[in-house]
């Protein structure tokens, strides 16, 4: 009961959002470690606001990436400093070093400040040509990157052309017998073909209007052999001009498919036999 | 590589674990920073600015302690705020609607009612203190807490 007190009281909120006292933090640490119930509600309000943030995203402008990587490029790496040092707020400055009782403009001063601009000059050519070489690189990979899309939807098209030309030799195969299957009064309306041929042993369903069912479902095609129903194929709708391979039979006087739970099931479930055919 | 493992190689000089993070958070900070500021051009600089704090102070992230989301968004809230505007011009829901792919948070948030998404959104974007708020919006002492608490439920709900 006190932990619930505790999350309905806004108190964690306050706390994700950064207003609670110090007291008043180490008050929510504790409960946090002593209360599992607690500790989840922390953890759903910080993914509430993860999501709000998250909920808030804009892309950024393209160039800006190129600005904060000039941060690391122009900036000392943080492992080559001391853990001590202070943090770093701007390009780094060149400062010659003032001489007690010496004049501002001698020769020494005059030769740091020009070794200074030359060494200016030089960041700035490194700083500049180093920028140029990682923007080529970003668009030769970007190049690379199109090329390879490129080939995969080449080679996707290539198994589809062949893949619809196969069909196509299906089609226009005289030896091919075709049967139709029909709705049972379960799933009126729907319909499915089966094409099966003798002399290349082969056999295939075209189904583009078959029963709904739960998407935990499937549908099972079986074939009538010797009085013993056959498996011969798990029925899906096709794309057009798609051809869906079943397992070939020589001989059947009925075709007919059932709703079944498990496509690996060996024996149909008769009551829910939704479509049937005959030759 | 986890967003934890990606600061630590920073703190190493990685320059493209920077990169990496950039990619990973910057929309996130762009977004937080252009709703705070309300300005596209303090945008970019708050977001250049944090990660050079990244950067620099990415060796005194604890992952123990705090999750690497949670620690770069304070660094991008902090110097957002910093860079604030008073305006009331900016209307940052259709400017997000003409910089997205079609997600409308004006749809999302029109579910929250109004006095309990002002609170969070004061507290959260303006960084006002809980007293602050009460005077903002001129509500009883103590208020502020429940309506965090509803707006944040209400926003759990629709988040989903």
């Amino acid at each position: 009961m006190k932990s619930q007190a505790f999350i309905t009281s806004g108190i964690l909120e306050k706390y994700v959002l950064g207003m609670v006292t110090e007291e008043e933090a180490k008050e929510v640490q504790e409960m946090v470690s002593q209360h599992l119930e607690i500790k989840e509600e922390l953890a759903a309000i910080r993914q509430t606001i993860r999501a709000y943030i998250l909920n808030h995203q804009v892309a950024p402008e393209g160039g800006l990436k190129a600005k904060v990587m000039s941060v690391a490029t122009v900036q000392t790496a943080p492992a080559s400093r001391s853990a001590n040092a202070p943090e770093s707020t701007a390009l780094p400055s060149y400062r010659a070093k003032k001489k007690k009782g010496e004049s501002n403009l001698n020769l020494a001063g005059i030769l740091a400040g020009l070794l200074g601009l030359a060494l200016i000059v030089a960041g700035y050519m490194a700083f500049n040509n180093a920028e140029k070489a990682k923007t080529a690189a970003a668009k030769l990979a970007k190049s690379e990157e199109q090329v390879e899309t490129l080939k995969q939807e080449k080679t996707a098209q290539e198994k589809t052309e062949q893949e619809l030309r196969g069909n196509l030799g299906f089609y226009t195969d005289r030896n091919n017998k075709v049967l139709l299957l029909k709705g049972t009064n379960r799933a009126p309306g729907t319909t499915a073909t089966i094409y099966w041929n003798d002399v290349e042993k082969k056999a295939f369903a075209d189904a583009t209007n078959l029963p709904s069912i739960a998407k935990d479902k499937v549908l099972v095609l079986w074939a009538n052999v010797d009085r013993k129903a056959q498996k011969i194929g798990v029925l899906k709708n096709n794309a057009p001009g798609e051809l869906s391979p079943l397992t070939y039979v020589q001989t059947s006087k009925l075709f007919f498919v059932t709703e079944e739970e498990n496509p690996n099931v060996e024996r149909p479930t008769r009551r829910r036999v939704l479509m049937t055919g005959a030759p | 590589m986890q967003n934890d493992e990606i600061l630590k190689a920073i703190a190493k000089g990685d320059k493209e674990a920077l990169g990496a993070l950039y990619d990973e958070f910057a929309p996130a900070i762009y977004g937080l920073a252009l709703r705070i500021t309300e300005s596209k051009d303090r945008a970019n600089v708050v977001v250049v600015e944090v990660f050079r704090k990244i950067w620099n102070r990415a060796s005194s992230f604890d992952p123990y302690r705090i999750n690497a989301f949670a620690w770069v968004m304070d660094i991008a809230k902090k110097v957002a705020i910093e860079h604030e505007s008073k305006s009331e011009q900016f209307d940052f829901f259709a400017f997000q609607k003409s910089n997205s792919s079609g997600y409308s948070l004006e749809d999302l948030f029109r579910q929250i009612d109004e006095k309990h998404r002002k609170v969070l959104e004061l507290s959260f974007f303006r960084n006002l203190s809980e007293s602050q708020v009460e005077e903002h919006m001129n509500i009883p002492v103590g208020t502020v807490a429940t309506r965090l608490r509803i707006a944040i439920k209400a926003m759990r709900k629709v988040l989903g």
